[in-house]
């Protein structure tokens, strides 16, 4: 038996999963629909607003809208991946993938953030056809549009990570909803989910820097003029880096934990 | 050569009890210094009541869990701590449990296994054809697994712990929920399996149908510790307590009970006798009986496997 690339098998397990994403279209085309309502109906709030006063925060509605937008992306990518860890450990269900030859930890990550880049491609593409006819392109250079999506692809691999260790502490207390609940829901409160991070206060947007649940969506801040692209792009690694390691030594841990009675 | 060997393995679940600020530590010793060894190419089944230990048992052997102390092999490699090397070497089967993608096809997750498990692409599509007739899955080969009935998915189940040819082939209760046909084409599939390629086959199960069809060797453990291991034929000949008799008679006849004979049932010319074999010599008996009586018919019938087992559990 010929021994391949590992790196191979994991670009296989998370090319597998895309075709489970691709396999109920229906579920694909109401995500679809419910991101681009909201990017509209978030949009036009903001138009109204920003007629009281065009430019809030060196920021113009077009660009909160394109910024919003931004920060969707990333949460439609990379969202809601805790749960994968909390059914599988909750379920039992573990006991069928931790006895493969391959890293747990990291099929599940290949699994995620593949299947994540494919719906960042689907619901990029969507975004273009609609916010451009209906609000117009921001003022963003071709050196942008490369951050945005490198900024967009670190956002939702850090995202995973995050998720994947908040799921992983169903090893210790089984129910992880309520922390995810918890974590994100301030998140949302400075990720520029609802409000344009730009016109935070300034103790905001540093918390929103340091916050692990918000910084994924730092994309978000682009068309700020103090953001530093490359600055952030270091940030987002040192979390990415940090992350990964606590997940790996979360999961060593875990992997004394596991009980699974019955069948 | 062994391909499973264990020396006083122990292991220890520890409960949180009690309300929030109250809590407790509840330790549950399943499984008490098991040891045992198993030859390559046996067919061994694990038995016992629920919570007696088998599937605690069989996910230490897997590498799923970690034991609390003590030794074990598993194709010479230790299974906690060569969970990655060791699963090129097993397969595994949890009847309550799928590692099929629900939602595509069987030979979707196959293909996948062929990644996974790093076998070669001309061998894979060799030894899954021969597989797919083995298993008679032409028809359904390519239909989402959640619309497959419960026999045809635990079919495809197997084939995928078999894909990359394991030595052993361990079952967590296989044959959980199928009907009548389904389990005999299942026990079929296995029994050839063992003949045609010497795979050592480890199962749990709570059907003795499963463990008389299919295993020559059967260890009983309950509470966490070996009671029997011996050889499935024996151990319905050492436990076999009572016989059933049902003779016919060739004109009526008048049977009483006797020591040891007790008559179940009787009309003038039938009757069913249990005997109890610590107080009656059978052989005797019935020569006994038939040069006594004008006999037409006997039938004699042994407890089933079910019977001794559950008379085994009562006792222990």
């Amino acid at each position: 038996m010929k021994r391949n690339n590992s790196f191979l098998k994991y670009i296989s397990i998370g090319f597998w999963s895309v075709k489970e994403v691709f396999m109920y279209p229906a579920n694909l085309l109401g995500r679809l629909a419910i991101y681009i309502i909201r990017i509209l109906a978030f949009g036009w709030i903001y138009q109204s607003l920003f007629k009281i006063n065009p430019s809030v925060s060196e920021i113009t509605a077009v660009d909160a809208v394109w910024s919003l937008s931004f920060v969707q992306l990333v949460y439609q990518s990379s969202g809601h991946v805790f749960n994968e860890f909390q059914n599988d450990v909750k379920s039992g269900n573990i006991a069928t993938q931790i006895n493969k030859p391959y890293n747990f930890l990291y099929s599940k990550y290949a699994k995620l953030f593949i299947s994540g880049i494919f719906k960042f491609i689907i619901f990029s593409i969507a975004t273009v056809i609609v916010l451009i006819p209906v609000f117009g392109v921001p003022d963003i250079t071709f050196t942008m549009i490369l951050a945005v999506i490198i900024l967009c692809l670190l956002g939702v691999m850090l995202n995973i990570l995050v998720e994947c260790c908040i799921g992983m502490l169903a090893f210790w207390i089984e129910e992880t909803g309520p922390v995810y609940q918890v974590f994100s829901r301030l998140a949302w409160l400075f990720n520029g989910t609802f409000v344009p991070v730009a016109i935070l206060p300034e103790w905001m947007k540093i918390f929103s820097l340091i916050y692990p649940l918000g910084i994924p969506f730092v994309v978000g801040r682009i068309f700020e003029d103090s953001f530093n692209t490359v600055f952030i792009i270091v940030i987002l690694l040192l979390w990415i880096i940090l992350f990964f390691v606590i997940n790996n030594l979360m999961f060593k841990n875990a992997n004394k934990r596991i009980a699974i009675h019955g069948g | 050569m062994e391909a499973i060997h264990v020396r006083d393995l122990n292991k220890e679940f520890v409960f949180n009890e009690g309300k929030i600020f109250k809590k407790k530590n509840k330790k549950v010793q399943a499984l008490k210094n098991i040891s045992l060894d198993v030859k390559k190419g046996e067919t061994i089944a694990l038995i016992g009541p629920n919570g007696a230990g088998k599937s605690t048992m069989i996910k230490i052997l897997t590498g799923i869990l970690n034991p609390t102390n003590g030794i074990a092999t598993v194709c010479g490699l230790c299974p906690w701590e060569k969970r990655k090397e060791l699963a090129f070497k097993i397969g595994t089967v949890f009847g309550q449990r799928s590692q099929l993608s629900f939602h595509l096809s069987a030979r979707d997750s196959f293909v996948l296994y062929e990644k996974i498990y790093e076998i070669e692409h001309d061998v894979f599509q060799n030894r899954l054809n021969r597989l797919i007739k083995l298993f008679e899955i032409e028809e359904f080969i390519d239909q989402p697994v959640r619309k497959l009935s419960l026999g045809q998915r635990m079919r495809c189940e197997i084939i995928s712990s078999l894909l990359h040819n394991p030595e052993i082939i361990f079952l967590d209760e296989p044959t959980i929920g199928l009907d009548v046909v389904a389990k005999r084409n299942l026990r079929d599939i296995l029994r050839n399996l063992n003949k045609e390629f010497n795979t050592t086959i480890f199962l749990t199960s709570h059907d003795t149908g499963d463990i008389e069809a299919l295993c020559e060797r059967t260890v009983i453990i309950n509470e966490g510790e070996i009671v029997i291991d011996q050889k499935t034929l024996d151990l319905k000949q050492t436990y076999i307590k009572k016989k059933k008799l049902y003779v016919r008679f060739s004109k009526p006849t008048e049977f009483k009970n006797g020591d040891g004979v007790n008559v179940l049932d009787k009309n003038e010319f039938d009757v069913t006798l249990e005997m109890d074999l610590e107080k009656v010599n059978f052989k005797e008996f019935l020569e006994k009986i038939v040069s006594t009586y004008d006999i037409a018919d006997i039938n004699i019938e042994d407890p089933s496997l079910e019977e001794v087992i559950t008379s085994i559990y009562e006792k222990k």
